[in-house]
């Protein structure tokens, strides 16, 4: 019997190609993308799983709070500060082992070997038992011991072989920071791409040299707990801890500091502090992505279910002979789903095939290494389910239509001419193009949003701006500078900290008694005319006024007035709702290093972003302090940005101001890298979209095609009455057009919803436009109008005796 | 054998009835060729398929082989046509899909026939209509009359008590009409009783008995003079 079933499903399959190709094609592309999707989740949700024993492994965060509880400003942060690790240690024996990575300010973290010489992103200080709590794998030495020596470094393989040229280059040594000398004591296979580690490199910590003042900045701990430790008991012992050990925060009552614990596996998809190693993965993509990936499969199955009831008149003789032959409607239901799983699974392996062409692409542009194994058990099972569970549910409708053919009838040859409901097959059309448009509008809303925040996100002129790295007070009045400002490419420099991603949050109070928290970082004179801004009230700093300059923290006393210039929302925070009366107002510190210091507003300026347009813009004070300038910033002429480039960097290689290669970035790559997430998703979007309108317009193409053919007679008998062409084009044409107009209609009113919602997770957005809803519609209709044109143009220009003998 | 009593068949839509049949009463013998003739719409074909247990009627009893079938489910009919009745039709119904000898597998596919068995019996359904040299030929490289041919084997196959054809030389030429006809009759000669629609009256004296329909009545019954 399934030799029969089997045989009759491949033979129909042969002999009518073009509704074979256009299912074929449409479900394996369903196919292909519900595979690239689920691989993508499923990398992106096995974050950390090649740890042995990454249940057990956790990660502090840092929570810092600077004002009243319920006011003020928060952040957490993926780093803490202090010598955390020993207490740690010391105060929790639930804690096996502890060990943190740790990546100072003070250091350059330059590696050179030979010829080869860069500042490595993922270079860190590692506490020699780092891989007792991230036992990563090795590929030579011993793990176990290769940190123990203050001289050891660990790296993975393809920074040896970037370094040394060799995988393996065991007892090697490399040079850091110009200074000392490493010694390769063992090497790690390559890490995945589903890590939240960036670390490649890891030097032994004991070669760290200490801070004055016993603080560490920019240190990831990471805990391995006992088994059958609570973590939950951890976490309530965490605020007493934060209690006996204030580190970094000294003492100030109304600053606070908490940890939290997060699992390493959780870190990827829900950790959003600052200071991250790699940027994290937004848990709702995922869920959208899913979503997109089920309704491009819908798309294809609606696909097979209007083509093969279209057409099921094709199949009425043979239900006739089946059921004549004793075949009961249950074999008939049967044999036709099979037939359904049979087209899914041919489908699947071409979806197999066109995953692994285009997987190097999507492993390209998501910037991960996903990889697929066919053999291991779930995907299989996964595979095999979804051939199924697509098959049958494609499948029910097409069997029970055609299977509830009546052999008295079709056996006579007046059987019907297309069973079941010509009006679910509009719905199912309308359905297709509802998907489509949703697709089309989120991705044209995206695309707005993501132009927006590239173009007036940051809310100042970052053309042709770039921002050079220096040493910590190696920017004003240092030769560097001062050459390269005397470039004839350069417009103007100045001197700040890496002000856009660097900063604190202290506790001030105001003129009238009230605490306010504002974000501070360091600014040179110059800067903000870098920038392209001008003074709201007031002025900006001057290099010709030294009362304008801030002494670094360890020097300021509480007998002068410092000049500070802050931004609008820090002069509304501070009650000054004009901010001219905000000009030559006075406020003190509360929580900084040294309470009590005052400062002068002597300037507010404009608001403008230090992060993309999803957080608001927060208050912020500057102040000029030229030991901390680490950032050189140099605004180009727009004629000579490649000359000038190259001065730049031999200026760089003759004076080298820091011992390490030239770090320097376009605030344009700056903003991209912000939107990188938001272009990502546009693109995936975007995708999806054409996705779906191929596979609207090939399942359009199909039922346009047969239903043309089955009305030839009747279009033959209109000619022969005296309709036009045009007449009967209309009348095709209106049939297809239809569905789309109402797939417009009852689509575009919540997606507009939706997407307004989504719009108003950003602090900042676009209204959605009414000219996008429109091009959306129109676009559609087109699309549908060419596509069923050909068919449609073709038989009603031909001479009516032709379809009329037309059988 | 088939005894049909006061058996009608009315069509209804929303606003038209048809009485196909109209108390039409009818008894065949096992073994027995009748022949069935009137002109178009008469109900030939109606009754054909009530015969087959492709239908129900609308009132009156028709007993199957002893067996009241008239009320039964559609479900009981198609156990009952499986192991009892053959169909040939006018337009062949071959399967495009499927070749000669697949084809007439699927006469045996339902009736749970292990699979040497359904090959044996499908050989020797070809061998004896003489179409065995184009088993692996598909339908559309046939002629009407082989296609025919592979038809009555299909109806063969599963030794069924019951033919039922249905115009079956309608659609051939004369030579070919001839030739079915014969093996018509030879099957009949085998013991299988046969039930002919047919318009030739050429053909229906092939038969032991023709009965005459008009307007859904038998208006006329003629025996073959023995």
């Amino acid at each position: 019997m399934l030799r029969s079933y089997l045989a009759a499903a491949l033979r129909h399959l042969a002999h009518n190609r073009l509704y074979a190709c256009i299912n074929l094609i449409g479900l394996a592309i369903g196919f292909a993308a519900a595979i690239l999707i689920t691989a993508f989740v499923w990398h992106e949700r096995s974050f950390e799983h090649f740890i042995p024993g990454y249940e057990n492994v956790y990660r502090l965060s840092g929570e810092v709070h600077a004002g009243r509880a319920g006011e003020g400003l928060s952040h957490s942060t993926d780093s803490v500060k202090g010598p955390i690790v020993d207490q740690l240690r010391l105060d929790f024996p639930e804690i096996r082992q502890v060990a943190s990575l740790r990546n100072d300010f003070y250091l350059i973290n330059s590696l050179r070997r030979g010829n080869v010489e860069a500042i490595e992103p993922g270079f860190w200080w590692a506490d020699p038992n780092i891989f007792e709590v991230l036992p990563l794998k090795a590929a030579a030495g011993d793990l176990h011991t290769a940190l123990e020596r203050p001289d050891g470094l660990v790296l993975t393989r393809r920074m040896a072989r970037k370094y040394f040229g060799t995988d393996l280059p065991l007892g090697q040594t490399i040079e850091f920071d110009h200074e000392r000398t490493l010694r390769v004591t063992a090497v790690l296979e390559d890490l995945p791409s589903n890590t939240h580690l960036n670390a490649e490199i890891f030097a032994s910590a004991r070669a760290i040299p200490p801070q004055p003042d016993g603080l560490v900045f920019r240190c990831y701990v990471y805990l391995r707990l006992a088994p059958g430790a609570s973590p939950a008991s951890l976490r309530a012992a965490l605020p007493a801890f934060v209690d006996r050990h204030p580190f970094g925060q000294p003492g100030k009552a109304s600053d606070t500091l908490g940890y939290s614990l997060i699992p390493i596996g959780d870190i990827h998809l829900h950790a959003t502090g600052r200071f991250a190693m790699k940027p994290g993965g937004d848990p709702r993509l995922l869920g959208a992505l899913s979503i997109v990936g089920l309704l491009v499969l819908l798309t294809a199955a609606i696909n097979y279910i209007n083509l093969m009831t279209a057409r099921s008149s094709r199949r009425a003789v043979e239900v006739g002979v089946r059921k004549a032959a004793g075949g009961t409607r249950g074999d008939l239901t049967l044999q036709f789903i099979g037939e359904s799983v049979v087209y899914c699974l041919i489908a699947m392996l071409f979806a197999i095939a066109l995953a692994e062409l285009l997987l190097p692409q999507l492993n390209s542009f998501l910037d991960r290494s996903i990889a697929f194994d066919y053999w291991h058990v779930p995907w299989l099972i996964g595979l095999l389910g979804l051939v199924l569970i697509v098959g049958i549910l494609a499948g029910i409708y097409p069997a029970l239509v055609l299977s509830a053919f009546r052999p008295a009838t079709v056996l006579k040859g007046i059987g019907p001419q297309a069973a079941g409901s010509g009006q679910l097959r509009q719905l199912l059309v309308v359905l297709q193009f509802a998907i489509l448009i949703g697709l089309m509008l989120a991705t044209g809303v995206i695309k707005l949003q993501t132009a927006f925040g590239l173009r007036e996100g940051l809310r100042f002129d970052k053309d042709q701006l770039l921002s050079i790295l220096v040493l910590p007070d190696g920017c004003v009045g240092s030769a560097f500078t001062e050459r390269v400002g005397a470039l004839p490419g350069v417009r103007g420099t100045a001197c700040s900290m890496e002000f856009l991603t660097n900063y604190g949050t202290q506790q001030y109070r105001s003129a009238d008694g009230r605490e306010v928290a504002l974000h501070n970082t360091y600014v040179g004179p110059g800067l903000f005319e870098l920038l392209g801004l001008s003074p709201v009230a007031g002025r900006f700093f001057s290099q010709d006024r030294a009362s304008d300059i801030i002494d670094p923290i360890q020097d300021r006393v509480t007998t002068k007035i410092y000049h500070t210039v802050i931004n609008q929302t820090a002069a509304r925070q501070l009650g000054f709702a004009d901010p001219a009366v905000a000009i030559g107002q006075i406020f003190t510190s509360v929580t900084d290093a040294k309470p009590g210091t005052r400062r002068e507003i002597i300037g507010v300026v404009p608001d403008f972003a230090h992060d993309s347009v999803r957080v608001p813009i927060d208050p912020v004070l500057y102040d000029d302090t030229s030991p901390y300038f680490s950032q050189l910033n140099v605004k180009l002429w727009g004629a000579r940005i490649p000359e000038t480039l190259q001065s730049i960097d031999d200026l760089w290689q003759q004076m080298a101001p820091l011992p390490a290669p030239i770090t320097r970035q376009f605030y344009d790559q700056y903003t991209e890298a912000l939107y990188r997430d938001l272009e990502r998703q546009s693109t995936l979007f975007s995708t999806f979209a054409a996705i779906a309108l191929l596979l609207a317009a090939l399942g359009l193409f199909g039922l346009a095609a047969f239903t043309v053919e089955r009305r030839t007679r009747e279009i033959g008998i209109r000619k022969a009455l005296g309709a036009a062409t045009g007449d009967i084009l209309r009348l095709l044409l209106w049939q297809f057009t239809r569905p789309v107009l109402w797939a417009n209609l009852i689509t575009l009113p919540p997606a507009a919803w939706l997407m307004t919602r989504w719009l108003q997770a950003f602090s900042y957005h676009i209204e959605l436009p009414l000219w996008l809803f429109v091009a959306t519609g129109a676009v559609t209709l087109i699309i549908a109008l060419l596509t069923v044109s050909a068919h449609s143009i073709l038989v009603a220009r031909a001479r009516p005796v032709a379809a009329l003998r037309h059988e | 054998m088939l005894k049909l009593e006061h058996v009608s068949k009315i069509y209804r839509t929303t606003e038209v009835e048809t009485r196909a049949l109209d108390g039409v009463s009818l008894e065949v013998a096992a073994g027995e060729f009748l022949a069935i003739m009137g002109p178009s719409g008469c109900g030939k074909s109606t009754l054909l398929n009530i015969l087959g247990l492709l239908d129900s009627p609308s009132s009156g009893v028709y007993s199957f082989f002893g067996e009241d079938v008239a009320r039964a489910s559609e479900q009981h009919l198609t156990v009952l046509r499986r192991g009892a009745v053959g169909f040939v039709f006018q337009s062949f119904n071959l399967i495009d899909d499927l070749n000669v000898a697949e084809n007439v597998d699927v006469a045996l596919i339902y009736r749970g026939v292990s699979a040497s068995e359904r090959k044996r019996r499908i050989a020797e359904a070809l061998e004896r209509v003489g179409i065995a040299h184009r088993s692996r030929h598909l339908p559309q490289q046939l002629s009407g009359g082989q296609q025919q041919r592979v038809a009555i084997a299909r109806a063969l196959v599963a030794n069924p008590k019951l033919i039922l054809a249905d115009e079956p030389t309608g659609n051939l030429d004369t030579a070919n009409g001839e030739a079915v006809m014969e093996l018509l009759a030879e099957v009949s000669r085998s013991g299988t009783t046969v039930i002919m629609v047919t318009h030739s009256l050429a053909h229906a004296a092939r038969a032991q008995r023709t009965i005459k329909l008009l307007d859904g009545h038998v208006v006329s019954e003629t025996l073959l003079a023995a």
